[in-house]
């Protein structure tokens, strides 16, 4: 079988990304191997600046070029709110929203027990030592709307209100824009839970 | 290729691509299903509310020749189970039973009667007392097993087929699939237990689980009969079931004392 052991081995590589088969990364490769020597040494560059500029927040755990991130060092924000989230990329659809002014957390996931993710398996001993050490008068729980964000949620508010901590989650209800005679029954319950007076 | 419908129970999911999910099923008829739910990984997804475990759903979906994941056309929502999803201790034992069920269940066919226990112990881990959970648990356990063949020998000792006697010492053997009375306990690894825990065993084995709903065992019966999910079910499934530390987790964070040695 013909084949050119360079490009194989970038196939390989690409593979092993997330949502990649194998198909597409020989799709991925191709278009390398066709591109200008100018794109490729710019991609080089951005993955290794990612590499070696990009680490975790010690404080919040959400991806940061500087530790403490910005956020965290934000003196303008409200340091008594912290919002919850599974995962870094959620804090940027949070800040690109630009409607929450407080803290993030960020847990590395979310618990689901049969794929073997353990409440310890998070960084919810981060939360705890932050509610400890800091006024914080609210956590915002905005874990995903599914049944492993619920047992998130569901876990942190148990250990947050054993300490007197007001814990929210975010609403859940009906859709912008879409049409009510598709809604289902667990979604109109939270959206009729969840009503508010006009 | 062929549209075909289904009563099903939802058992997992995992992520594929940027909006898709395959969604892992319980089918009434054709066993353990695979199938894509296109967009339910998007917020306005028809399809993201009816996928959730352990959702009971009537699902259309579309089998193809050539790829062995079948695909949603179709997913209405029989029973949603808020009632374990809204809460930790009940969902710490839904987690729990559908990783049994995606574990013993390999085929494409569903034992008789299976589906039929399965929905049955998700109505009742609804609505049952929290404190009778363990004993619910533990005898769908055993009729799981029952129904799949696995059934623990409780009639006598496993090994030398000798009636067990209230008076002497018994012995329960996950590896060797039963109990042992103490002579043969001693060439073989058993953990010591007692005659009213095989009593209980039994009876948990035979009365049907609705009637379960407000027993408890008592705490020491209810510590034995874990030989059951922690050393019988692992031995017979050849790994661990990994969300029962979930179980035990939800348990100790229910004590206030153990709060701390959670989080520190």
């Amino acid at each position: 079988m013909y084949s050119v052991k360079s490009i194989d081995k970038l196939i390989k590589e690409f593979s092993n990304l997330p949502s990649i088969g194998e198909k597409s990364a020989q799709r991925l490769a191709f278009f390398i191997s066709r591109t200008s020597k100018e794109y490729a040494k710019r991609l080089i560059e951005a993955i290794r600046e990612v590499m070696e500029k990009v680490k975790y927040c010690s404080i919040c755990g959400s991806v940061t070029q500087t530790d403490p991130c910005p956020i965290c060092q934000d003196k303008t924000r409200d340091t008594s709110i912290i919002c919850v989230v599974e995962e870094p990329w959620d804090v940027f659809v949070f800040e690109k929203a630009g409607k929450f002014k407080g803290l993030y957390h960020v847990l590395g996931g979310a618990i689901s027990p049969t794929k073997g993710m353990n409440p310890q398996d998070l960084n919810i001993r981060g939360l705890m030592q932050r509610v400890r050490t800091n006024r914080i008068r609210e956590v915002i729980l905005a874990t995903d709307p599914n049944t492993d964000g619920q047992a998130t949620a569901l876990y942190i508010a148990k250990l947050l209100k054993k300490r007197g901590i007001r814990v929210t989650r975010l609403g859940m209800g009906l859709p912008v824009g879409g049409d009510l005679e598709f809604a289902d029954e667990d979604t109109l319950s939270h959206a009729l839970n969840g009503r508010r007076a006009m | 290729m062929r549209l075909y419908k289904t009563n099903a129970i939802v058992l997992s999911d995992s992520e594929l691509g940027d909006q898709d999910k395959i969604i892992t099923l319980l089918s009434d008829q054709y066993g353990k299903i695979r199938a894509v739910a296109k967009g339910a990984r998007r917020l306005k997804s028809r399809f993201a509310p009816a996928v959730q475990m352990p959702s009971y759903v009537n699902a259309v979906l579309y089998r193809s020749q050539r790829i062995e994941v079948d695909t949603f056309n179709e997913c209405k929502i029989k029973s949603p189970f808020l009632g374990i999803r809204n809460e930790l201790v009940r969902l710490s034992y839904g987690y729990y039973l559908v990783e049994l069920i995606m574990k013993f269940i390999r085929g494409a066919e569903t034992p008789p009667f299976l589906f039929d226990l399965v929905l049955k112990m998700l109505f009742l881990l609804e609505k049952t007392p929290e404190k009778s959970l363990p004993v619910l648990m533990r005898s769908f356990e055993l009729k799981m097993l029952t129904i799949l063949g696995y059934r623990p020998y409780l009639a006598g000792c496993v090994d030398c087929h000798r009636r067990i006697e209230r008076s002497r010492e018994v012995y329960f053997s996950g590896y060797e699939g039963g109990i042992l009375c103490s002579s043969c306990s001693r060439k073989r690894v058993g953990k010591l237990i007692s005659y009213e825990a095989i009593r209980w065993m039994k009876f948990f084995a035979n009365t049907p689980l609705k009637k379960l709903a407000n027993i408890r065992a008592g705490e020491k019966i209810e510590k034995e009969l874990k030989v059951i999910p922690e050393s019988y079910i692992p031995h017979r499934l050849g790994e661990d079931v990994l969300s029962y530390d979930f179980i035990e987790t939800v348990q100790a964070l229910e004590k206030d004392g153990d709060l701390e040695k959670i989080t520190n």
